[in-house]
């Protein structure tokens, strides 16, 4: 073999090796641009705790709906002035149900099933209990918390 | 007819034999002789199928029936047992009936497993004195006058069985010894149902107690092994109402059953075993079971379906109805067969329910109102699947979407109050459900949702620019680099 096919094919191969880094470098640097652009599927992410507002936001008696996650929760707080925290994802056909004061229950609109306040399904087709949650106090701030 | 003849022969034989056992029991028992004289008990074994069958009195009180010396024949030597109390009652029956070969000597097939079924029973195992168990074999069958159960004599024949269960179940005093909370009104509504009222003309065949709760075996309704336990019913009520055989002449179909099980409710109670689904006694009853009468069937829907019942009971469709001796949610719904509510009952097409009194020609108003009430839940099924669908696109392009995610379910909440609403038929309280609380959502969802798409679009786009523009500039830079360094190069 000569010296000048000796050379060729060194440098032939130098190219080879630079144009396969090339390809390398260019590749891990466009494909987490291409990820980026293109998100994989993700889970919800999923909450521990939420702050349902202030005590000052509620009434005696009265009952609202915060969100927990992708979930409702309805929080109500008694005559007495206590917080109580419960699924508001109504266990017959999943409506949201709400407080309705006059019959100091938890009601759900479809096709109106009772709960009482501590989540029982006391009248109509649901087939079992709200959910409980646990209700935090800490100053004004009222947080809802899963049950562990 | 060889084999009717033979049978009828043997038990011609069988009889005679049992008989002539009986008159020689008669004459060589001293217990029977003695006790003949003084009446009471005596006469009431007479007819007892025990006396019948050559059983002596010391077959259960033990001693010595062939000795005329009463110390002799009642002493303990003699393995006299005397009256037998408590759980030694059914354990003096058992020491037959819980054997095969003893009940075959008598010529008896009856099962020998009823100690064992009354043990396992809620019978068997409930106390009211702590010493002995409510119920022994002869609370039921009787001591001395023990008759087949086949015979109308027996306080166990079909006739005779409400009677028998009553002397406790309908004693509020005593029933309260062991459980205050019990109803003691059983036998009192039975004889209101159709069971009771055939039962009492004398017709043997419709169900009495031990029908639905068995005999030996009888559990407490939450007992998940209860014939009437609420996973149970359908089946235990299909043993008869499922038998064309057994049903012939009671002119009542005998497919409940079949539809029963493709119902809504029969899946939500056999398939997915919601004890809350209603069985074949949420809507007939149970000890006074009857078929609810055609002005009576919403009462019995609506104490599950109460928002519906009302808003019916509200509706132009009322009076309707009533003119028209229609039963009222049977006429949309069926019966036994009741299928979910689709919007595919709602409209004018020929599957929808209005479309059987409203057409075009007849009963108009209602054929429009229909037509309309139904484009607004196609509005909203196209928007819904519209809105979910960029939703999920939005969310798979990492877009925050979590706050319009949450407000579709008021879109399902809207569509569930629209299969109440519908009741009302009343076009504006339907429209003010499913346009004003549903579409109107969805509608906000697809708005939100396409917004953050196009917002992906924005940035993505907007990067790539960037890179380029990035790229274009590190180029620029290292060309103009190099032309200096080539500059400074020709210079050297």
């Amino acid at each position: 073999m000569s010296d000048l096919d000796s050379n060729q094919n060194r440098r032939s191969f130098l190219k080879y090796l630079l144009s396969t880094s090339l390809v390398g470098f260019l590749a891990s640097v466009l494909y987490p641009i291409v990820s980026y652009l293109n998100p994989p599927k993700q889970n919800e992410v999923e909450v521990s705790s939420v702050l349902a507002g202030k005590i000052s936001d509620f009434e005696k008696d009265s009952g609202k709906i915060v969100r927990f996650g992708n979930k409702p929760v309805i929080v109500v707080r008694t005559e007495k002035g206590d917080f109580k925290a419960l699924s508001a994802v109504c266990t017959h056909l999943d409506c949201t149900v709400q407080y309705k004061k006059e019959l100091g229950l938890i009601w759900c609109a479809c096709h109106n099933g009772k709960y009482d306040l501590s989540g029982k399904n006391v009248s109509g087709p649901p087939p079992r209990p709200l959910d409980p949650y646990t209700v935090t106090l800490q100053g004004e701030n009222i947080f809802v918390s899963k049950k562990a | 007819m060889k084999k009717i003849i033979f049978i009828i022969f043997t038990l011609v034989l069988l009889n005679g034999y049992f008989s002539l056992k009986a008159q020689t029991l008669k004459s060589d028992d001293q217990c029977y002789l003695c006790h003949e004289q003084l009446g009471g008990v005596a006469d009431l074994f007479k007819k007892d199928i025990h006396f019948q069958k050559g059983i002596s009195c010391a077959g259960c009180h033990g001693g010595n029936s062939k000795s005329d010396d009463m110390l002799e024949a009642m002493s303990k030597a003699s393995g006299y047992l005397g009256v037998p109390k408590g759980d030694d009652i059914s354990l003096r029956c058992a020491n037959c009936h819980a054997k095969k070969e003893m009940m075959q000597k008598y010529g008896s097939h009856l099962p020998t497993n009823q100690l064992e079924l009354l043990k396992a029973s809620v019978h068997g195992k409930l106390s009211t004195t702590g010493k002995e168990k409510i119920v022994q074999c002869t609370t039921c069958h009787n001591a001395h006058g023990i008759v087949s159960v086949k015979s109308p004599a027996s306080p166990v024949y079909p006739l005779n069985v409400p009677n028998t269960c009553g002397k406790c179940h309908s004693n509020a005093k005593f029933m309260q010894t062991y459980n205050p909370k019990i109803a003691v009104d059983q036998v009192a509504k039975y004889r209101t149902s159709v069971h009771g009222m055939l039962n009492a003309k004398g017709d043997p065949k419709p169900a009495e107690c031990a029908s639905c709760h068995g005999s030996h075996g009888i559990r407490a309704v939450a007992d998940t092994k209860s014939q009437v336990y609420a996973l149970n019913i359908p089946e235990t009520c299909s043993t008869c109402h499922s038998d064309a055989q057994y049903m012939a002449g009671y002119k009542i179909p005998t497919d409940q059953f079949a539809k029963y099980t493709r119902s809504v409710h029969g899946k939500q109670l056999l398939e997915k075993h919601d004890i809350s689904a209603p069985a074949c006694n949420s809507c007939h009853g149970n000890h006074g079971a009857t078929p609810p009468e055609v002005a009576s069937v919403s009462k019995v829907c609506g104490t599950c379906h109460a928002l519906n019942a009302d808003l019916f009971s509200s509706s132009p469709h009322k009076q309707a109805f009533d003119k028209a001796k229609l039963p009222e949610c049977e006429t949309c719904h069926s019966n036994h067969e009741i299928m979910p509510a689709t919007k595919a009952m709602l409209g004018v097409s020929k599957e929808a329910v209005c479309s059987k009194c409203h057409t075009e020609t007849k009963s108009t108003k209602g054929y429009f109102v229909a037509q309309k009430m139904r484009n607004y839940v196609d509005s909203l099924d196209v928007s819904e699947v519209l809105a979910l669908k960029l939703i999920n696109e939005a969310e798979q392009k990492g877009m925050e979407i979590s706050e319009a995610k949450f407000k579709m379910r008021d879109v399902h909440q809207a569509k569930l109050e629209a299969r109440t609403m519908v009741h009302s038929f009343n076009e504006e309280k339907f429209k003010e459900v499913v346009v004003g609380k549903g579409l109107s959502v969805s509608k906000a969802a697809v708005t939100e949702s396409q917004a953050a798409i196009a917002d992906y679009f924005f940035r993505r786009y907007g990067l790539v620019l960037s890179i380029l523009i990035t790229s274009l500039l590190a180029l620029t830079l290292y060309m103009y680099i190099k032309k200096i360094e080539e500059k400074q190069a020709s210079k050297l």
